[in-house]
């Protein structure tokens, strides 16, 4: 069919006859037909030869490519009289026997022996450029005879397709032809494979001659596709070996351009799977672990995005292909998480290296091409890394909150600010244990708005909507509470100044709190200079009777003073100070030096306190008193002096930084209470399982208990609950087999 | 040295003046709510009877205005209830 | 009410009374139904002993009363008792108040058999067991109350 389409556009091409015939219209050919039977002669066989001996001089000029002596016109009318004498059947006998002659004769010219592969590629062409001009005359000529005969006789072979079965089965099946052809052909793609510049249209049209003689897949593809699975095959073991990864994937992205262009230019595009997967198969899909274990953490490691790019596209096409670069993936983000979250020694970078990953997968993800599957794997590999360490990611997230709500942090604006925030609680949400994260976002709240003056009431309102939102409602109820009562505070301080008739020199302000919504603080009793104790004195009353039923409880722990300090004469300064700064300072209005003794009875400031606010004005950054040992630790021997020569550049200064400052101790009991919160949870979670399996052995319990919980437990934890829980009668040991558990009913 | 205190602002935490830490009825800590609210104070005050026992309002009145009976007696000492007027 | 009868539960976990122990075939999420398990206590007419009292909790509680009876085959044989489980006490009714707890109402209880002196049924067992209105709700009785002291 194909072929039979070719000939007939080839002969177009040539437009010769078949125009002058497409020309005239029905009534001519009827004419000419007319004018033939008058000119018929008397003897049929005798007419035949008469008329085939014209045209066996044509066809034989065509073959050696002289001039037809004859018009092709007259040809064609010969052969049409022929076809009409019912002699079609010898005319394409003697047709055919010309054209075998023909090509016997053409055989030995190519198989002379030739070294030049490409003079030999150029010369068959030739040869089957010319089989194709000739073809295409003779198949104008003959033309009668393909539209009544051939097409009447479905065994016999078109007069193209003759041609063509004549030349592949004389020519090309030749031995000698096909080797010689098919090693030039490839000689030729393999010059040009590693670089050099070839001939394209000549391997096209060889390659498009063999397709024509449907030769192309069995005696070309097949020995192309061998020699390409050896040279990637080889390529693939040795490059890996020498080059980069980056390198690499750049080769291979180069090598299927090249191969597509091959495929664009002159190999037919059936070729297109078997090469393109030879080309794949061999460069990647046999290497694909040898490349991720070589290269995917350093291409992560740099953000080569346009890499890893590229080696998705590469992964993507094979089978487990994607599955194991996610695989990599996750495994990189919980190596890299794993080792800034694991050393306490980084603790006061992992916030920030935390944040600047995430940025740097996220970055990165775009080069995944939206799969689903690797957002999933970022999220659980996240999650699971920042839970390695437990409750400690947490506690500091909480606390870099801190310091970014903190008043004096001008790094940001509002709006930074707020990004900066949406981010955090990006790693906020991975975290298990949320209730470490609650006890210390609430105490670092509470020292914000009593001590260290938030940064901004926006920032702290939208960070508790978020809180909000994440975790709901009851999560942030005593949050919200905290802001309640500074409000309240506010109006009663109002209505307090209202009623006291008299300005006092010395003014206060009291923030009352509701016991339930901020942390527990110890209350203490303390020595307060007499002016200040009266005016705490009248302002309990006054509370006490706006609010009937209640009494208030005085934290000094969380007051704070603004004291004038005349140091000198000419030396005046304003300090903010905790109110035991304060206390301590007053003492020097008598005397310049005391001992540590001295200043604890008349304040009866507690002992770790005392020592952390000495430390505070004889060894920090405003050394407002000289402390008589040496070193930073506080001794009960130690005598405090006035520091007579205290300078400082500004007039306002603030001390009371220690205040916000976390104390080891306070850690601690933030970190304890809620571990006994913890416990019952776990108990409740011991007890639900123990109920529904009524008896388990110790690992099977501790591991569905730890599958419950929302936080992170150590097995001897969970072992210390189940101690007490037995203790409780809730489960016993079972008598035969120690390990074993029984639920008691 | 001469110091003097300009302003102060001190700190203090207000707790109801019961003689029980937790309310009779529903069984919560004075210093929370009953059940039905969200914060402790003006939101939820306590009462005090004349028999010195004390309850968060709202569960008080449940009972008081609930009781079929119009059982008007305190539940901890079935004594008659009346508001104790501070 | 769930929130209270959790605090209750708790409670009585952590704080047992003698002879009393909750059988925590509760269900799950359930906490309307509790069922008691109560020994005999030693030196009593009812040592060795054992009996199951029911807890039922109104959607009212605490300000209606729980509705409280013996179950089982086991009644105790008492004055105050039942043969079908119902018992004559006037906090389960009455005098009932929201200040009282099912720890209060075991201990009523408990006291109630341990004073016995000698095991009998109510004088009308026979005709209340017959006539009562719900044999499975002791509270839809109009009880009056014979003896307090007992």
């Amino acid at each position: 069919m194909m072929s039979t389409r070719t000939s007939e556009q080839a002969a177009k091409k040539l437009g010769i006859m078949m125009s002058s015939r497409s020309s005239s219209n029905g009534q001519a050919a009827k004419r000419l037909i007319i004018r033939n039977l008058k000119v018929a002669p008397r003897n049929e066989e005798d007419n035949f030869l008469s008329l085939w001996k014209h045209i066996d001089e044509a066809v034989r000029a065509i073959h050696e490519s002289r001039p037809v002596s004859m018009s092709l016109e007259l040809l064609y009318q010969s052969v049409e009289n022929i076809c009409a004498e019912k002699k079609s059947s010898m005319l394409y006998s003697a047709l055919r026997q010309l054209c075998e002659e023909h090509i016997r004769r053409e055989v030995p010219k190519l198989t002379l022996e030739m070294n030049d592969q490409i003079e030999y590629l150029k010369l068959l062409n030739r040869h089957w450029e010319d089989h194709c001009s000739h073809m295409v005359m003779i198949c104008q000529i003959f033309l009668p005879l393909d539209r009544g005969y051939v097409l009447n006789n479905p065994l016999i072979l078109s007069i193209w397709d003759l041609g063509l079965d004549l030349f592949k089965n004389y020519i090309i099946i030749n031995k000698t032809v096909q080797t010689r052809c098919i090693s030039g052909l490839l000689t030729l793609i393999d010059s040009e494979r590693s670089g050099e510049l070839i001939d394209r249209s000549l391997v096209k049209s060889l390659l498009t001659m063999l397709y024509k003689l449907q030769l192309y897949q069995p005696i070309f593809e097949t020995e192309f596709i061998k020699s390409s699975e050896k040279l990637y095959s080889h390529e693939g073991e040795s490059l890996l070996q020498t080059f980069e990864i980056p390198e690499y994937l750049k080769h291979v992205e180069k090598r299927l351009n090249e191969e597509n262009n091959r495929l664009l230019h002159y190999l037919h595009p059936s070729t297109r799977q078997p090469l393109i997967n030879c080309v794949e198969r061999n460069l990647i899909g046999e290497h694909v672990n040898t490349i991720l274990q070589k290269g995917f953490d350093n291409l992560m490691d740099d953000k080569r995005l346009d890499d890893l790019k590229l080696l998705y596209n590469l992964l993507s096409r094979f089978l487990n292909g994607v599955e194991q670069l996610k695989n990599f993936y996750s495994q990189y983000i919980k190596k890299r998480g794993r080792d800034i979250v694991i050393n306490p020694e980084k603790d006061n970078t992992m916030i920030q290296e935390l944040l600047d990953f995430k940025e740097k997968l996220d970055l990165i993800s775009e080069c995944w091409n939206n799969n689903e599957k690797f957002t999933h794997a970022l999220k659980d590999s996240f999650e699971h890394f920042i839970n390695q360490r437990s409750n400690k990611p947490a506690e500091l997230i909480a606390k870099y909150i801190d310091t970014k709500l903190r008043a004096g942090n001008k790094e940001a604006t509002e709006e930074e600010l707020d990004k900066i925030l949406d981010k955090i609680m990006v790693l906020f949400r991975f975290i298990h244990g949320k209730d470490v994260f609650e006890a210390f976002y609430k105490k670092d709240l509470a020292k914000r708005l009593l001590v260290g003056k938030s940064a901004s009431v926006d920032a702290e309102k939208s960070m508790l909507s978020k809180l909000k939102q994440e975790c709901g409602g009851v999560f942030t109820l005593k949050l919200e509470g905290m802001f309640k009562d500074m409000e309240l505070s506010k109006d009663v301080m109002s209505a307090f100044e209202q009623q006291l008739q008299i300005k006092t020199s010395l003014s206060i302000y009291v923030n009352v709190l509701t016991l339930t919504h901020w942390p527990s603080y110890t209350a203490s009793n303390i020595i307060l200079p007499p002016e200040m104790s009266q005016l705490q004195e009248k302002f309990t009353e006054f509370y006490k009777k706006k609010y009937s039923g209640r009494n208030l409880q005085w934290q000094p722990s969380l007051g704070h003073c603004l004291v004038k300090g005349h140091i000198s004469p000419g030396n005046n300064k304003e300090f903010q100070l905790s109110l035991y700064q304060t206390l301590v300072l007053l003492l020097y209005n008598a005397k310049d030096d005391l001992s540590y003794e001295e200043i604890f009875e008349s304040t009866k400031i507690e002992e770790n306190e005392l020592k952390r606010t000495l430390q505070s004005l004889a060894c920090g950054k405003v050394p407002i008193l000289t402390k008589s040992s040496k070193g930073v630790d506080v001794h009960s021997e130690d005598i405090f002096k006035f520091n007579k020569s205290f300078t400082h550049k500004l007039y306002r200064i603030r001390i009371n930084q220690v205040q916000l400052k976390e104390t080891q101790e306070e850690n601690q009991s933030t970190n304890e209470k809620v571990f006994q919160d913890r416990q019952y949870q776990v108990d409740a979670a011991i007890v639900r399982i123990m109920k529904m399996r009524k008896s388990l052995p110790h690992n099977l319990l501790v591991t569905e208990v730890v599958g419950q919980l929302k936080f992170s437990i150590k097995p001897a934890d969970i072992k210390k609950r189940i101690e007490s829980l037995i203790e409780r009668d809730y489960l016993a040991r079972d008598e035969q087999n120690p390990n074993q558990y029984n639920y008691l009913a | 040295m001469k110091v003097t205190i300009k302003g102060y602002t001190g700190v203090a935490v207000w707790k109801w003046v019961a003689n029980d830490d937790t309310c009779g009825i529903c069984r919560m800590p004075f210093d929370s709510c009953c059940n039905d609210c969200k914060y402790p104070g003006d939101d939820c005050p306590l009462v005090w009877g004349q028999c010195s026992h004390c309850f968060h309002m709202h569960c008080i009145m449940k009972w008081v205005n609930g009781n079929q009976k119009s059982n008007q007696s305190c539940p901890m000492c079935r004594q008659a209830w009346k508001i104790k007027e501070k | 009410m769930a929130q209270r009868l959790q605090k209750e539960l708790a409670n009585f976990m952590r704080d047992p009374i003698p002879g009393m122990s909750l059988d925590r075939n509760l269900v799950e999420g359930n906490l309307n139904v509790w069922v008691i398990n109560v020994d005999g206590a030693p030196n009593t007419l009812y040592e060795g002993e054992i009996f199951k009292l029911q807890f039922k909790f109104p959607q009212r509680y605490p300000f209606d009363s729980p509705s409280v009876m013996f179950i089982g085959n086991k009644i105790p044989e008492h004055p105050h008792i039942y043969s079908n489980g119902h018992i004559c006490l006037s906090i389960l009714t009455d005098e009932w108040s929201p200040a009282l707890s099912v720890q209060s109402v075991c201990l009523s209880i408990v006291s109630m058999l341990s004073s016995c002196k000698a095991k009998s049924r109510p004088p009308d067992d026979e005709r209340y067991v017959q006539t009562c209105r719900d044999p499975s709700d002791p509270k839809k009785t109009r009880w009056f109350f014979h003896d307090d002291s007992v």
